[in-house]
Formats: structure tokens, sequence, C-alpha cells
């Protein structure tokens, strides 16, 4: 299992990455580097518990015991936004129109932010 | 025993399976058998009760149209046919996750929000809830 510091680099890298791809161009990547720097916080957060998520259905249901709903909506927003930019082409340019990068952005914002002050 | 005799989708297999020597078996060993058949029992009320709880939780929003299930043993996935750019109803279906998680710990959730149904109609092993 990794270590807390190697997610929290892990989120910091991704973080790096985010800043060099964002546009709408690569809006895709962007949604799906938001939902690994998320779950690379939370997993360093939970990390520092000795928890370690084996898989996604683990992780959410750790999610949304550990945090207030705002949070776990916000990790939903980001899963869901990564799930239909990878697997779901005509869904995601469909919701491009809505689906605003700020809107994610929120999301990322507030779990980080969550996920610090649980400390 | 196959742990997947607690599937819900077990019914129409076995009626697909009625005349097989398999069937024929599995039926017999659970007639015969006081502990298995109040287990399968158990677990037919507790898949009831889920499904109960789910279908009300759904029918609550109206923006919803249409919700899938998948219910294994301990493993329990959920599609969800709704506006994707709707945050709000999005929000909404969050919530129910939640509630449905807190409900039920003893299972592991799949959630997955579709804008269109059409691609999912024929997803093997799913029912429709809703």
């Amino acid at each position: 299992m990794s270590s807390e510091k190697s997610h929290l680099d892990q989120s910091k890298h991704n973080n790096e990455f985010l800043k060099q791809i964002r546009s709408q161009k690569f809006y895709d990547w962007v949604a799906t580097t938001m939902f690994y720097t998320a779950l690379h916080q939370i997993d360093f957060y939970l990390a520092k518990k000795n928890i370690h998520p084996i898989n996604h259905k683990v992780r959410r249901a750790i999610v949304n015991k550990s945090f207030r709903i705002e949070f776990y909506k916000s990790f939903r927003n980001l899963e869901e936004a990564c799930y239909d930019a990878r697997y779901k082409p005509d869904e995601w340019k469909k919701s491009l129109n809505s689906i605003t990068l700020k809107e994610l952005e929120e999301d990322l914002k507030l779990i980080r932010n969550g996920a610090n002050a649980s400390n | 025993m196959s742990i997947s005799i607690f599937d819900i989708r077990e019914e129409e297999r076995f009626d697909l399976m009625k005349e097989s020597a398999y069937y024929r078996l599995s039926q017999k060993i659970v007639k015969e058998n006081d502990f298995l058949k109040n287990i399968v029992k158990q677990k037919i009320k507790e898949i009831n009760i889920i499904k109960s709880f789910l279908y009300s939780s759904y029918k609550s929003i109206s923006e919803i149209k249409k919700v899938y299930i998948k219910i294994n043993n301990k493993s329990i996935e959920l599609i969800v046919v709704a506006d994707k750019n709707d945050r709000k109803i999005k929000d909404k279906i969050f919530s129910i996750e939640s509630k449905t998680m807190n409900e039920f710990q003893n299972y592991e959730f799949e959630f997955i929000i579709h804008s269109d149904s059409s691609d999912i109609e024929n997803l093997e092993g799913f029912n429709k809830l809703l």
C-alpha cells in the first residue's frame, strides 16, 4: 500500500499537470485529472488514519461515512464527469455546454479544503 | 450450492433451466434443507426491502426517468437515467446514494448516472426498478 506522502505527492503532481492542460480543448483530461487529484487527496487523508481503500466502491463508501454530505456530492460529481469523459464521449460532448470547468473546480476545491480541514 | 441462487435474476434463469438436471438438483437441495431454505427466504426478504427502499427513494424525484438495478449477494449496481446537465438533479441523486449506503452497509454499491437509456436497455443482469 502507498504511504501518506505518496498520495500527497501524487495529488500535487496531478494538480501541477492540471495547470498545464487547463484549456477547453482538453476538457475531458482536465476532468479526469481533477478526479484523480481529489482521489489522492482523500487517500492521503485516509492513509494517515491507516485506511487504504482497495477500490472505487470501497472508497465511495468510506467517503460517504467519513465526510459530510456536500463533500460526498462533490466527490461523486467529479467521479461521474471523469467516467463520462473516458467512456461515454457522446454524453460527455452533450454535457460540455452545462458542466462548467468552474463547477468541477469548486468540487475539487471543496475536497482539498475538506480533507485538509479534517486533519 | 452456487451463491448465485440469491441473485434476483435466478427466477428468470431457473425458468430457462427448469428442465435441466442442475435446476432439479438445486431445487431438491433447497427443498430438503431447512437451513438453506431459511437463508434463501431471508435473502429474498432482504432484497425486497432494498428494492422497496430504492423504489420509493428514486420515485420521490420526478426528474428521474428510469432506474435499473442488479443485485448480487453482496453488491448492488444502480443505473439512474436522468438529466446529467442539471446539478440540482444530480445532487438529489447523490443524496439518495448516500442514504442508501448508510441504510445497507453490508453491501458494496456501484452508482452510474446516464442521460440516455437507449444504450442500456439490454444490459445483462439488470432489471428495471422504476
